[in-house]
């Protein structure tokens, strides 16, 4: 399940007004965000929550649930 | 004699796979065997060297992934991982850019006086280049734990070696095949119609289309001081519809080929020329490899310069590299480089300046027919043509010389008329123009009326008994 919050951050960066996403949604499927806008929506998220994510751990999702799933594990870590 | 999708004596070899891969239907470990046994007799074809360096590099993959999966400390991980790119890599620059490299350590110490002996190309290792590539990522997916390792060697080398992708791609990632053949396949009436229909359309396109083509485009490349500027842009125009017929042809028949033997492969071409911009095209052609770039040199890239405080630099500098690097993959030559450096430009451009147009073309959904969506159609197709100057002459010297007989309409020089360029480039450009680009009418095909079929495959059998030249060219990009 992903968060509203997370949503809304990703969402803000792509300068999207709104769109779904669920834990299967990856990155191809939402409109803009494509690898030129990757790491924009990563240090977006860094930025909101105050996280730090290794490259591998980025490079290592394969969807949007991953991604929640990473910041709900760092966020558990603070 | 070394085989080729094109070839007729490809027909009874790719036949035979079919049947013994459908006699043994959900049996995937006489289905791994089957697939092992032809495609190295498939590869064998091209010579021994070729079979001993995939064998060898896969051997190190398949070791290193293995024990990646074991492993769990970042150190160890991290040196495993360069073992397997250190090899792969190695084989490329030692069979591939060898020469390259020696030229250019010779022309840097020449003002120095003194002088190395630069070597001869080595001969072309058709496939090698994939195949490093597929091996690379198997690997790199296992290091990023996208997936988990091959369960056997056997299983490791089926998916590397596999016939229809071997020798010119697509570069197919493990997570998409290893699971199928894990679970053995069953080919279905569909996957044969499919797969023949994959099958002739490819053929179409590389010996109606492209071979067409081939001889009068070539001899403009290859000369174009005897040329008026008329002509020169008629070659531009027919080596921009010759590539993309040859090589996405080359595609549609390799992934017909798997179809045929109930594999799903991934596609390489979505009509490409109807990109409204240069990543867009990026997304649209050669799929496998820009993909490829795209996870495994372009993002790493971001990732380990997202300190840098102006984004604009940073995700410019990486698009350049990495496109500068996809030039390179294609050959060994300063024209591919310089091809893929112009590309990279262009998507840097895209990156700054084209953000604010992303919204309104992701948002909503634009008429092929507006006059802003053909205006940046013919934009990107007018960056890609100039591209192709630089991909397809022997070197710098004669792309640069083409573009300025271009630049300046050089009028002096022969007028080499072609019956075929404006017909065969219409039909491919308006099929651009008038076919949704996303969707894929080969897969449909199955669902239309058998009216429609019938008639569809007849046209295609008959345009390939009647419009095929005398003298057919091999794929394009079994060179790189």
């Amino acid at each position: 399940m992903i968060s509203h919050e997370l949503k809304a951050v990703i969402l803000s960066a792509l300068k999207v007004n709104d769109w779904e996403l669920t834990d299967q949604t990856v990155a191809g499927e939402v409109p803009g965000w494509d690898s030129l806008n990757h790491i924009n929506v990563v240090l977006a998220i860094e930025k909101h929550f105050g996280v730090h994510f290794k490259g591998v751990e980025i490079l290592s999702l394969k969807n949007v649930g991953d991604l929640q799933r990473l910041v709900d594990c760092k966020l558990a870590k603070h | 004699m070394a085989l080729s999708l094109i070839s007729l004596e490809f027909l009874p070899f790719l036949g035979l796979s079919v049947v013994l891969m459908w006699a043994t239907a959900r049996r995937p470990a006489a289905q791994k065997w089957l697939l092992l046994v032809c495609s190295y007799l498939f590869y064998l074809s091209f010579g021994v060297v070729g079979v001993l360096v995939i064998t060898l590099t896969g051997l190190v993959d398949f070791s290193v992934a293995r024990r990646l999966g074991r492993s769990t400390e970042a150190i160890t991980r991290q040196q495993l991982l360069w073992v397997s790119l250190t090899v792969n890599l190695g084989a490329l620059v030692f069979f591939k850019y060898s020469a390259f490299l020696a030229g250019i350590v010779a022309a840097a110490l020449r003002p120095t006086g003194m002088r190395i002996a630069v070597p001869d190309s080595l001969p072309l290792l058709v496939g090698l280049s994939y195949f490093t590539f597929a091996g690379m990522s198997y690997v790199l997916d296992t290091y990023y734990e996208r997936i988990d390792p091959a369960q056997s060697f056997s299983e490791y080398l089926s998916y590397l070696v596999y016939f229809p992708k071997i020798i010119a791609g697509p570069i197919v990632r493990a997570a998409d095949m290893l699971p199928q053949l894990r679970r053995g396949v069953q080919i279905t009436a569909q996957d044969v119609e499919t797969g023949c229909a994959y099958l002739l359309v490819g053929a179409v396109k590389k010996l109606v289309i492209a071979d067409q083509l081939a001889s009068h485009v070539s001899t403009i490349l290859a000369t174009p001081q005897h040329f008026n500027a008329v002509t020169l842009f008629q070659g531009m125009i027919g080596y921009t519809v010759q590539i993309y017929a040859d090589f996405s042809g080359y595609s549609d028949m390799a992934l017909g080929c798997a179809r045929l033997m109930g594999f799903d492969f991934p596609q390489n071409f979505r009509m490409p020329y109807s990109a409204v911009n240069i990543a867009e095209f990026w997304r649209r052609w050669h799929i496998t490899l820009s993909s490829w770039f795209r996870d495994y040199v372009f993002l790493p890239l971001e990732m380990a310069g997202r300190g840098m405080r102006n984004a604009n630099v940073r995700a410019s500098r990486n698009i350049i590299v990495t496109m500068l690097v996809c030039g390179l993959w294609h050959g060994a030559s300063w024209n591919f480089v310089l091809w893929g450096g112009l590309h990279g430009i262009a998507l840097a451009v895209y990156q700054v300046y084209g953000s604010s147009t992303r919204g309104r073309m992701h948002g909503g959904i634009q008429s092929a027919f507006h006059p802003g969506t053909l205006l940046s159609r013919m934009l990107t197709l007018s960056v890609v043509m100039v591209g192709w100057i630089f991909f397809g002459t022997q070197n710098l010297s004669i792309a640069f010389s083409y573009l300025w007989r271009m630049v300046t309409w050089a009028t002096d020089g022969v007028a080499l008329g072609s019956p075929y360029i404006l017909p065969l480039t219409a039909l491919v450009l308006v099929t651009h123009l008038l076919v949704n680009k996303d969707r894929n009418l080969v897969e449909e095909l199955p669902t239309y009326s058998a009216p429609a079929r019938v008639m569809t495959y007849a046209s295609l059998l008959v345009a390939l008994t009647c419009l095929v030249p005398s003298d057919t060219v091999p794929f394009a990009y079994v060179r790189f």
